[in-house]
This record gives structure tokens, C-alpha cells and sequence, in this order.
């Protein structure tokens, strides 16, 4: 048994026609691909819809992809470009009623909150709506931290944010987040 | 620790990948993932993008098997159709082989030279009555299909008139004598096939005339009219002599066809009338050629023919080519006698005269040792040259002395007339 193809030499056979490169390079990347992109907009109708558009983006483009640059990093790049631009088209992302359940449970005693009584399987539910509340950046930050398991120098070139921005937006992410868990 | 420098502790954890609280906890979450509809939109979309008449479809995939399914089929199928097609093509011209070599004897005349003298008058180029156009053919029609019935039609009329006694006394004899059934004969010639080379150059044309109405023909003379005496010749040596023996066959058969027109003739009673009508044949322009040519011959050329058929029904005969020639100056002569008997008929007409009529002549050839007698006089000569040719002379000189005294006024060829 041969040693198996790196993505990026897969992402070179399928330029250049092979279709089965193409498909083991897709079971590699589907499934990380679509927690980032589920978990950055919170929508499943939105991330299905900008799932496929990175999709496609990768496979128009893929005749001027180059060996030197990641694929995972090109493909999560054409993903936050996405996902940007649907943010940029959705603003305002909360609406009245969701702001105003917010300011409800900020200002409700935190023995009244549901989510002290919950478990394991509720800090989950809590870290994902931690994750939902963070800004967009940070969100993503710490998406691409966790989920991809990239540095900082990564995300800074997926992100196009230098290596202290990168590292910032993580430390916010991180404070937010591990105040919600602790409280 | 503070909890300032504890944050500070559990972030450097989080960012050099160690293990972290926050990380474990994400890492339990649900692990989501694209549906099914969402893959192959996508690995569709992939395929299509490298193949565009590429429909990456479960159903397009069955259409294109389904397809695939079916080029032996058709290819097979298209194979069978041009088999039948050249077999379709090719049937008409074996079968018109087969009808050649079974065809009479009338096509070995078309290699008569031009410039041999006039053995007999042409028969008449104008069609016969109709009841002539069933005589012949018909008859070789009965015997070629024997369930089919022969027509009864009254016959054509003989140059001379003939009485009814004649005709019946004819029809008497050739059932007394009829060979036998011609049928084998054909089958012979057929199946030895012969030079084909030379069955082609001496039939020019798939016409079944019965063969006394082929003897003389002007229309034989017409078919080859640029072929001159040498080519002939070239054409003679390239038959062989199974094709030669094929050829005697079919003359028998043919003969056999005309007896049975004869037949016809004779049980409705109007060989008379019909013998009259030959003498001064009428012109019925929807009647064929080959009807006109069946007219009933004279009662003298009757008895030559039933004579002839034992002989003919030998098939290792002589050859039937190098018949005498008829010369281009006797042809207006020949001519003017349209409604005459073929040449045989005419000679033993002249001999029977001599010899007190047609039975008297007709005997003297039975008498006769040489089992050419039996023959039509150009065949017997044809038999006499291929005895040259075998280095037989003395046979042939005795069989052309035989001749000589059986038809002393034929005008004999060049080649014979001097032989010694």
C-alpha cells in the first residue's frame, strides 16, 4: 500500500482531471469544513449554503491553486471570505427580540438562570452559545484555533490579521468564553 | 496564583495545544457534518466541472449503460441485415446461373461464325399467335415445375402443311421413344458447371428458346455480330469439353421441351392449322420471341428431333460448338425463308425427299453405325472437328463419310469439305 496523498497533491491531481483525488480530498476536508462554517454563522440553511459556494469557489479556481500555500488554509480562506461577506450582508445580526433576551438573562440572578443546574451535555449547550455571542473575528479566531487546530501565523493569513491581531481576538475569545463556563 | 496570571496560564495552554478545559469541551460537541444531498451536490459539481457533457446523475449513469448495453446488439443486428442484403444480391445472379447452365441448348448457337454458309432460313422474327406463346416455354415451364399444368393451347403453324395423321403419327412416336427425364440431365449439367468462362462467352444472353428454334436464328448472328470467326474459335478452345457436355444436355432438354409442346399441339388437334400458319407466321406483337420461335416444326425435322433425343441423351455427346457456319451471303436467302425449319430439318427434308419421305430418311439414320446420325447435322460436324482435334481422323473421316451420304447436299465448311 502506497503512502497516502497529501491534501495538496491531491487539490494538483484534481487540477489536473482526476476526479477520485477530488473525492478523497473532499472526505477529508467536509466535515471540519462544515463545523467551521456552522459554527460561525449559526444558521444551517446559511452553512449549507456557504458550504457549497467554498465548494465551488475551490473548483473554479482550482487550476491556479499552488503547492506552496496549505489546502486547508486555501479552503478555510475561501470560507471566511464567505462567511464575511454574509455577515457584512446580514447586519444587524441580532434582531430586537434576540437582544432583548439577553439583556433579560444578564440582568436575572444566576441562581434563577437554567444553565446553573446543567450538566455536561448543558455546558456544551452553553459553550455554543457562548461561541454565538463572541464577535464575528474572535469567533473565528478561536473557531480556526480549535476546530483546524491552526497556529497563529495560519490564521493570521486566512484572516489577513497579523500575528499579535490574531493573538489578541483569541485571548478576548478565550476570557469570554471561560467566564461564561465559570459562571 | 491570581486569577489574572491563572488566565494567563490556561491561555498559554490554549494556544501551545496543551491540554485545555475550553478545548476538551469543544471537542464534545456535536460532531455535525454535511448531509448526504450536500456531498453529492458537490462531488457533482466537481465531476461536471472537468467533464462538462458530463450529467453526473444516477440517471444519466443508466442511460449510458443502457446504451452501452446495446451497440453488440445493433451491431449485430446491422451485421445480419448485410449479410441478407449481399445474399439478397447475389441470389438473382446464381439463380440466373443456374438458369443459364439449365437453359436449352439454343444459346450454343450464338457461336455460329458470320461467314459460315446458311445451313437453314431464319425463323420468323415476328411474333407468333398467342396460342404459339405457350408451347415451348410452357413446356419447359412443366418440366421444370412438374405439378404445373401444361397449356393446351392450339400451336403455332409449321412452314408446310402437315396432316393431322402426320402429327399424331408424331406424337405417337415420341412417347415410343421419349427419353429419359430430363430433370437428371439438367442436374448433370448443373452440378458439373463446366468452364464457365465458356458457358458465358456462348450464351450471351439467358433466353430459354427451345433449340430448333434456335438453329440459324438471325437473332444469333445479331448477338455476336462483331465477333469474327477467329474469336470464335479462341472462344471454342476455351470451353472445355464438361461444358461441352453440359451444353448437349441442355439440348436434350430442350428437345424434350419441344416434344412436349409437340405434344400439346398434337392433343388439340392443330398441328395443321398451326403448321399452316408457320409457313406465313402472323404478327402478334405482344407475343414473345421465344413464342414465335416455338412454332411447330415440320413432320421431317419432328422425326429428326425424336431421333436426335437418345443421342442427346447421352452426356458424354461431343461438343456442340464449331457448328457450320453460316455464310454472310446465304444469310438474305435465309431470310426470305423465315418460317423454315431449322437447318436439320431442312437437310433431312431434302433428303427424305430422295429417300421416298421422312421415314425413309428416318430409318436410314437408325440404320446408320454412326451414332452421330442421330444428331442435327451442324452437331455432327462439331462432333467430326472435335475428333480432329482429338487426333481421331479416321473416325472422323468415317463419320464424315457417313455424312456425306446421309445429307449429300449440305453444304459442308471449308475446314471439312476438303478433308481427306
Amino acid at each position: 500500500m502506497g503512502v497516502a496523498k497529501t491534501d495538496e497533491e491531491l487539490m494538483l491531481a484534481y487540477a489536473q482531471g482526476d476526479v477520485r483525488a477530488f473525492d478523497t480530498l473532499y472526505g477529508r476536508q467536509r466535515g471540519m469544513l462544515y463545523r467551521f462554517i456552522l459554527r460561525s454563522v449559526a444558521d444551517r440553511a446559511s452553512a449549507d449554503e456557504l458550504y457549497q459556494e467554498t465548494w465551488s469557489r475551490l473548483i473554479a479556481s482550482r487550476t491556479r491553486y499552488r503547492a506552496e500555500a496549505k489546502f486547508s488554509t486555501w479552503l478555510l480562506q475561501i470560507a471566511h471570505n464567505l462567511i464575511v461577506d454574509s455577515f457584512r450582508r446580514a447586519r444587524p445580526q441580532a434582531g430586537p427580540e434576540e437582544t432583548e433576551t439577553v439583556l433579560r438573562e444578564l440582568d436575572a440572578p444566576e441562581s434563577e438562570r437554567p444553565e446553573q443546574t446543567l450538566s455536561e451535555f448543558e455546558q456544551r449547550r452553553r459553550l455554543q452559545l457562548a461561541l454565538e455571542g463572541l464577535p464575528s473575528e474572535q469567533r473565528e479566531a478561536f473557531l480556526l484555533r480549535v476546530e483546524s487546530g491552526l497556529g497563529l501565523e495560519e490564521i493570521g493569513a486566512i484572516t489577513g490579521a497579523g500575528h499579535e491581531t490574531v493573538k489578541s481576538r483569541l485571548r478576548y475569545a478565550f476570557a469570554k468564553l471561560r467566564e461564561k463556563l465559570n459562571e | 496564583m491570581s486569577s489574572n496570571e491563572k488566565f494567563e496560564h490556561e491561555f498559554e495552554a490554549f494556544l501551545s495545544e496543551e491540554d485545555s478545559r475550553l478545548a476538551a469541551l469543544y471537542r464534545k460537541l456535536p460532531p455535525v457534518e454535511p448531509d448526504a444531498r450536500l456531498d453529492a451536490a458537490v462531488r457533482s459539481m466537481a465531476h461536471r466541472a472537468l467533464n462538462p457533457q458530463l450529467v453526473a446523475t444516477p440517471q444519466a449513469s443508466a442511460r449510458r449503460r443502457r446504451a452501452g448495453r446495446w451497440v453488440p446488439a445493433l451491431g449485430a443486428a446491422a451485421g445480419v441485415v448485410l449479410a441478407a442484403g449481399i445474399a439478397y444480391r447475389l441470389g438473382p445472379s446464381l439463380n440466373d446461373t443456374n438458369y443459364r447452365d439449365a437453359a436449352p441448348a439454343s444459346r450454343v448457337i450464338t457461336v455460329h461464325p458470320l461467314d459460315a454458309p446458311a445451313i437453314a432460313p431464319p425463323p420468323p422474327l415476328s411474333p407468333a399467335p398467342p396460342p404459339a406463346s405457350s408451347s415451348a416455354p410452357d413446356a419447359a415451364l412443366a418440366r421444370s415445375a412438374p405439378g404445373k399444368p401444361r397449356g393446351n393451347a392450339p400451336a403455332p403453324a409449321p412452314p408446310a402443311p402437315a396432316p393431322v395423321v402426320a402429327a399424331n403419327e408424331v406424337r405417337v412416336e415420341e412417347q415410343a421413344q421419349r427419353p429419359a427425364p430430363a430433370p437428371e440431365q439438367r442436374t448433370g449439367a448443373a452440378a458439373t458447371g463446366g468452364d464457365a468462362q465458356g458457358v458465358a462467352k456462348a450464351k450471351p444472353a439467358p433466353r430459354p428458346f427451345p433449340p430448333e428454334l434456335d438453329h440459324g436464328r438471325p437473332q444469333t448472328t445479331r448477338q455476336m455480330p462483331q465477333i469474327d470467326s477467329v474469336e470464335r474459335k479462341q472462344i471454342t478452345a476455351t470451353a472445355g469439353s464438361q461444358n461441352l457436355h453440359d451444353l448437349d444436355s441442355r439440348d436434350a432438354a430442350a428437345n424434350e421441351a419441344r416434344e412436349r409442346s409437340l405434344d400439346d399441339k398434337a392433343d388439340a388437334g392443330t398441328v395443321a392449322p398451326a403448321t399452316a400458319g408457320m409457313a406465313k407466321p402472323a404478327a402478334a406483337p405482344a407475343a414473345p420471341p421465344p413464342a414465335a420461335m416455338a412454332a411447330a416444326p415440320a413432320p421431317g425435322e419432328l422425326a429428326a428431333a425424336k431421333d436426335a433425343q437418345p443421342a442427346r441423351g447421352d452426356r458424354n455427346a461431343p461438343p456442340l460448338r464449331e457448328v457450320s457456319p453460316p455464310r454472310e451471303e446465304s444469310r438474305p436467302a435465309a431470310e426470305a425463308e423465315m418460317a423454315a425449319p431449322p437447318p436439320a430439318g431442312a437437310a433431312l427434308r431434302n433428303e427424305s425427299s430422295k429417300l421416298s419421305g421422312p421415314d425413309a430418311l428416318k430409318k436410314e439414320r437408325a440404320k446408320s453405325a454412326d451414332p452421330n446420325a442421330r444428331l442435327y447435322p451442324e452437331h455432327w460436324l462439331a462432333n467430326i472437328r472435335t475428333m480432329l482435334a482429338q487426333h481421331r481422323r479416321d473416325d472422323a473421316l468415317r463419320s464424315l463419310a457417313e455424312f456425306r451420304r446421309l445429307y449429300p447436299d449440305y453444304p459442308l465448311p471449308d475446314d471439312l469439305r476438303d478433308l481427306k
